[in-house]
């Protein structure tokens, strides 16, 4: 028995610290794979987060894990991880583009493409914190469709809904964080 | 917005959705009763909502960059000081930038010295950057400049990361080093007058900055105390980084898209930034400009950056910027303060000091129309200067005209924006129409730029022959309905070119051609090698009139070697390695004869005149079979070794009987009797066959690799040798001798004139290599044959589509007729007893040819040309003027026009007015330039005070008279009334114009300036000036289209058509263009040069074919014929067949 398994299985049964058990597990074979593919590969093609969290899946012992609502829990943990993941990447990112810590750029001097997606990447995060008290489970709609790349039939199926409730979920978290997000920026955008 | 049930809430909101604007209040106020703060929750969700579009869609991810939707994983640099990069020992890190990191190192070798080291970050296709790098490389090495770091090396790291190798150069950004040094404002202008020279110097050189910002502007102090040098770093390096689009990456979305929001110019910040040209730089010049007198860019680097992508493009685009000094009076106080303490004034002085020519200077540089911009970057320096010292500049306060057009293009922006809200609040339903006015003006700015794209993508395809590609380039802009027509001259000549030659395809064979003959006029007799078809063509109605099948001979390969048509028969023989037979076929029945057995493999069979008499080579002889009495004749034996053909001379008088050894002996037939030999230099193999022309007086010996060898079959001398660069196999004469045509290398037919033997003509259109071709009898067309089972039918009375070509020896002088339709020339004189003797050609366009030739009494010494090459005035060393046309005799002659040398001369094209300027002296130019009546040459007016006029340009209608003066000037007059200061005067450059066109209707100007490659259009009317791009290294000549639109403009390598509207490059000319000019029926376009003439066809839409734009083939199609669906395995010989 994996030790993946061993914690869905626990999961299953109820153990409350077994999800929290699980993430740690994901997160770095979700790491190790993309930074495998990263210096394999050299940015010559995109890392799609759904290739990744089914490798991730199939490394960890793939359908070997019994049934339907353990591999709910290993999927939300995945977009959990890849959240994780890239958020780490974009602050870090920002954080040497604002100078912490490094030699300081200036705003001019940076290349326009990607800080745009930082900065969408970052603020979707953050309202999504807020999102997830509000409404858990649309939040790990969002969760598996963006950070996961999960197409919206999948993330469905996941966590067990119908497709047309995946496609209203959808509509209504995507308004409901894009409101936040204008909401902060508003003021300061004039 | 919390404390709502969030299934109510989610509940309600996608209900909503489903209902109309108006039904949803109604719901709202059931579902909400009671609820105001879920209310207005809801509400503000319906109202983000229709905004939300693509957002979150594209998934978060890692990997390549600039992808949609992607973050890179930061990968650490793996250089650090003490890494070896190539030669480079790096030392330390001295910056780092969005493009990547610059480290200062050491070279050892060749020299040892400290370079700046600049290595891009990872995720641009390194193979790709190092091309850009390396095909600029020859012109960075050529700058030399104090003021620019010279590029030194550029390459890739082991960790496959492009590096660039640069001069060194410590400083501080230029805008910093102002600031630091609280530098006022007149020793900043004289630091970035320095900077624009350094630019314009580049520009010379062809390079393009394109990244242009205070980053890349360092200030280095040599000594303390002495004033700053400015040195401008990464010089090509922004290229050689940015994908360049107008090659293969056409269509491919935009890549990297470097560059700095806030010095990006609005041609740079379009998707299809095509050609980004001098005048980006500029733009940038103007904003450098702008921080430097105000300490702000005229967009706010970060608002531009929080606004959006889309908006930061559209801001960059559309809006207009705050002048600097407006923008200098909307600082708060304290920011004011600091600007002015900086520049060490106080803030109404600085608002004042930049106020009216320095903003008029700053704002020309920014404007959105580049072509309203500074040309140059000189131009800018200079304007700087005239500011500084009190005089007018060029840039001028807008008129009410040009106000009036920004306010409209700011109330597009605001109406947009306008509309942007309608558009949500209306869900979508309201579009409005001066919106809908303005996308359909970007979309057909876009298709033109796909369409100039797509013809020069056209034009390369039909360089390497591959007219399908061309074809379909140009069918994609055959007009739909509603949809505005491109389609110019260059589309019609390219159209021309893709139609291939004039032709009709007979697809038939599935196997290479190997037989072609015409029976007559009107019957082709083609045969093909593996699909044992023979077809007679009827060419009057394109449809095979019989189909015969040879399979008797059951192995591989047959070849119909002779065909005798009185006899109403063909003779064809085996592949050698299976049967030694010939078999004669029954061209009307189809039936095949008796196996006639050779004993030894068949080389090659002929035909009598009479068509009575077989000669068969084979083994070493050539033997004479008797068709009617079926018995042998004679045996001609060779020498030693195997015969490789025999045959018959026209008259059937001889025969000639080649052999492997080269030998070529000619033999009495009647007297059986050797007359001579000749011996071939080069090939002797079996490819070569040997043929007549029609009168028996050449026989050619195609080469293949070898020249291609013409003899007379009289005396058995080599008459000529046709050197090709492709392989010839096979070669034919016409009836009437004069053309020779040779196939063999590849899918064209070349046509060899024999008066002296010069490849005059190619006819494309095949796809496949050539194998076998034919002249009709009359004359009239020609049969190909290829590899690919295709025979086409060519007319050889139709005007070649390829541009047609005249050789001559060198010119000592040359002049093309403004309307293309004819030229002349004087060639080198001849030397006898050290006297020259002159004569004077001239030429027509179509067809080229000689239309007369006179003598002259000396040389000449300015001359020009009338229309249809109807005659020629030529000025004189002694100040006459002389017409000469087509009789002889009758000329012209003013013999004292002039004190001295007449050397400027030009006539309009409708013949009616000539301009000339003499010289006073052996030094001294007349201070007049003289304008005559044609053709009695009656003096009508003079331009006095001339002096400097340096050259004239005349209408074509001759009511108009350009007049070069001083540097880059132009001016024009009216004829006759030519007293006072010019109708209208224009400023090209710095460079003496030498060359102008009106265009027909007078309404445009067109002038360059040959030294520095520059060349302006004007339109008269509005005093518009469009600067051409430096398409040309210089432009020798200009012509306009008929109808105005399209310029051409030539050099002594290559000649190029612009738009005239939009000043873009629409096609390219490998050909020469010294002297150009458009006919006047727009179908053609003349160029001349000192050795040869061409003659560029586009002809008019009705008479284009355009057989390939029809979607499915004709009616008139011809039928596919084989395989034979009875056919068997050919190695199982079997029974032959009745038919």
């Amino acid at each position: 028995m994996s030790e993946l398994t061993r914690i869905l299985h626990d999961t299953a049964q109820g153990d409350s610290s077994a999800a929290r058990r699980l993430l740690p597990l994901v997160y770095d074979e979700l790491r190790q794979l993309a930074a495998r593919k990263m210096t394999r590969e050299s940015g010559t093609q995109t890392l799609q987060p759904t290739a990744l969290v089914h490798e991730a899946w199939l490394r960890l012992g793939g359908d070997e894990q019994p049934t339907w609502e353990n591999r709910t829990h290993f999927f939300c943990a995945a977009a959990e991880a890849m959240r994780r993941i890239l958020i780490d990447r974009a602050r870090s990112k920002q954080a040497r583009r604002h100078g912490g810590g490094q030699q300081r750029l200036d705003v001019d001097e940076v290349e326009i493409a990607a800080p745009m997606q930082e900065d969408e990447l970052l603020a979707v995060n953050e309202a999504l914190d807020r999102f997830s008290q509000h409404a858990p489970q649309k939040a790990e709609l969002v969760k598996l469709r963006y950070f996961a790349g999960f197409g919206i039939k999948e993330a469905g199926q996941v966590l067990g809904i119908s497709e047309p409730t995946a496609v209203r979920w959808w509509t209504y978290s995507k308004t409901w964080l894009y409101q936040a997000i204008q909401e902060t920026r508003g003021p300061a955008k004039g | 917005m919390n404390g709502h049930d969030q299934n109510s809430e989610e509940t309600i909101f996608s209900a909503a959705l489903h209902y109309t604007p108006a039904e949803r209040a109604v719901y709202l106020d059931q579902a909400c009763a009671g609820d105001p703060a879920l209310r207005q929750r809801i509400e503000e969700l319906l109202k983000a909502q229709p905004q939300v579009g693509e957002f979150l869609e594209n998934p978060a991810a890692i990997g390549t960059p600039g992808a949609p939707g992607t973050i890179r994983l930061t990968v650490p640099p793996e250089e650090r000081p003490g890494t070896r990069i190539g030669r480079y020992k790096l030392l330390q890190k001295i910056g780092e930038g969005g493009c990547g990191v610059v480290y200062m190192a050491e070279q050892e070798e060749p020299v040892r010295r400290r370079v700046a080291l600049k290595v891009i970050k990872l995720g641009m296709d390194t193979k790709s950057v190092i091309a850009r790098f390396e095909a600029e490389r020859q012109a960075l090495a050529m700058m030399d400049h104090p003021n620019i770091a010279k590029v030194l090396d550029g390459g890739a790291t082991e960790t496959g990361r492009p590096y660039f190798v640069m001069e060194l150069v410590r400083g501080t950004r230029i805008t910093e080093f102002c600031d630091q040094n609280r530098l006022p404002t007149r020793e900043r202008l004289d630091l970035f007058i320095q900077v624009c020279q350094a630019v314009q110097h580049a520009h010379q050189k062809g390079i393009i900055h394109r990244d242009l910002k205070p980053s890349n502007i360092l200030v280095t102090l040599h000594d303390p105390g002495a004033p700053g040098v400015p040195m401008i770093i990464d010089f090509g390096i922004a290229k050689a980084t940015q994908g360049r689009l107008t090659d293969q990456t056409l269509f491919t979305a935009f890549e990297q898209f470097l560059g700095t929001p806030a010095y990006m110019s609005p041609e740079q910040a379009m998707i299809t930034a095509l050609d980004i040209d001098t005048r980006s730089d500029i733009y940038s010049l103007g904003v450098l400009l702008y921080e430097l007198l105000t300490g702000r860019t005229p967009f706010d680097a970060k608002e531009l950056l929080a606004a959006g992508f889309e908006e930061m493009r559209r801001t960059i685009r559309e809006k207009e910027p705050l002048r600097p000094s407006t923008r200098l009076s909307t600082l708060l106080a304290a920011e004011q303060t600091t600007a002015a303490s900086f520049r060490q004034t106080e803030p109404p002085k600085l608002v004042h000091l930049v106020r009216g020519d320095l903003d008029w200077i700053v704002m020309k540089c920014l404007e959105k129309d580049r072509a309203r911009r500074y040309e140059t970057a000189n131009a800018l320096a200079m304007d700087l200067q005239r500011h500084l010292k009190n005089e007018p500049v060029v840039a001028r306060p807008p008129s009410r005209l040009y106000e009036f057009q920004k306010t409209v293009r700011r109330h597009k922006v605001a109406f947009a924006a306008a509309a942007a809200v309608m558009i949500v609040l209306a869900a979508g339903v309201l579009v409005s129409s001066r919106e809908a006015a303005r996308a359909r003006r970007a979309e057909l700015q876009t298709r033109h730029t796909g369409y100039v794209a797509d013809m020069d993508l056209a034009n390369r395809a039909l360089d390497e022959g591959d007219l399908g590609t061309a074809q379909a380039l140009l069918r994609r802009y055959w007009p739909r309905p509603h949809e505005a027509d491109l389609r110019n001259w260059e589309w019609r000549y390219l159209a021309n070119l893709s139609d291939g030659d004039r032709h009709a395809s007979l697809i038939t064979h599935s196997a290479s051609v190997s037989s072609l003959r015409f029976l007559d006029d009107d019957t082709l007799l083609t045969a093909a090698t593996a699909d044992w078809l023979t077809v007679l063509w009827n060419l009057k109605e394109r449809r095979p009139s019989s189909i015969i099948t040879n399979r008797d001979f059951g192995g591989g390969f047959s070849e119909v070697m002779a065909v005798a048509p009185k006899r109403s028969a063909m003779f064809y023989r085996g592949a050698w390695s299976y049967t030694s037979g010939i078999k004669a076929v029954d061209l009307q029945r189809g039936t095949e004869g008796d196996l006639l057995d050779a004993k030894a493999a068949v080389k090659s069979l002929d035909i009598s005149l009479d068509q009575k008499v077989l000669a068969v080579a084979s083994a070493n002889r050539v033997n004479l079979w008797d068709l009617d009495r079926k018995t042998w004749l004679q045996s001609f034996e060779t020498e030693a070794s195997a015969v490789t053909q025999g045959l018959f001379s026209p008259d059937g008088n001889l025969l000639v009987v080649a052999d492997e050894s080269g030998q070529v002996a000619f033999w009495n037939v009647a007297e059986h009797r050797k007359i001579g030999v000749f011996t071939r230099t080069y090939a002797q193999d079996w490819f070569s066959m040997l043929r007549f022309s029609a009168d028996g007086r050449w026989l050619v010996n195609p080469g293949g690799k070898s020249p291609t060898q013409i003899w007379s079959a009289e005396d058995r001398t080599l008459v000529a040798e046709l050197r090709d660069s492709a392989f010839i196999e096979r070669a034919a004469f016409s009836a009437d001798g004069r053309w020779l045509a040779t196939i063999g290398g590849d899918a064209t037919i070349r046509l060899w004139e024999t008066a002296g033997w010069q490849k005059t003509r190619t006819f494309r259109g095949h796809t496949d290599l050539i194998t076998a071709v034919d002249f009709s009898p009359n004359g009239h067309f020609l049969a190909s044959g290829a590899r690919n089972g295709e025979v086409k039918v060519w007319s050889m009375t139709e005007p070649p589509t390829a541009p047609e070509r005249v050789s001559f020896p060198a010119a000592a002088f040359f002049q093309l007729a403004g309307d293309g339709s004819g030229f002349g020339r004087i060639p080198m004189p001849a030397w006898s007893n050290d006297v020259a003797s002159w004569t004077a050609e001239a030429w027509t366009a179509t067809p080229l040819q000689r239309t007369f030739t006179v003598a002259l009494p000396g040389p000449p010494s300015s001359g020009a040309v009338l229309g249809g090459g109807r005659g020629l005035v030529l000025g004189g060393y002694d100040g006459s003027i002389r017409i000469f046309g087509p009789v002889v005799g009758n000329e012209t002659v003013v013999s004292n026009a002039h004190k001295a040398e007449v050397y400027i001369m030009d006539a309009s094209l409708d013949g009616s007015t000539l301009a000339t300027k003499g010289m006073r002296g052996p030094v001294m130019p007349e201070g007049r330039v003289r304008i005559w009546r044609l053709p009695g040459l009656e003096p009508i007016a003079e331009l006095p005070h001339a002096g400097n006029v340096h050259g004239v340009k005349l209408s074509d209608d001759g009511k108009l008279l350009a007049g070069f003066t001083g540097p880059g000037d132009v001016g024009v007059w009216e004829i006759p009334s030519m007293k006072g200061p010019p109708m209208w005067r224009g400023v090209a450059a710095l460079q003496r114009v030498q060359v102008c066109a009106f265009s027909p209707d007078n309404r445009w100007l067109a002038a360059a300036t040959p030294e520095d490659g520059g060349a302006f259009l004007w339109d008269l009317a509005t005093h518009r000036r469009t600067v051409l791009p430096r398409a040309l290294t210089m432009y020798n000549s200009l012509s306009f289209s008929p109808d105005g639109s399209r310029l051409a403009a030539g050099s002594e390598g290559e000649s190029k058509l612009f738009d005239t509207a939009t000043g873009q490059t629409v096609l390219s000319f490998k050909q020469h263009g010294l002297k150009l000019a458009f006919g006047r029926d727009g179908e053609r376009l003349l160029a001349v040069h000192s050795e040869g003439a061409y003659v560029f066809h586009a002809l008019s839409f009705e008479k284009l074919q355009f057989h390939w734009l029809k979607e499915k083939p004709s009616q008139e199609a011809p039928p596919y014929l084989g395989p034979d669906p009875d056919y068997e395995r050919p190695d199982r010989p079997s029974p032959a067949r009745d038919r």
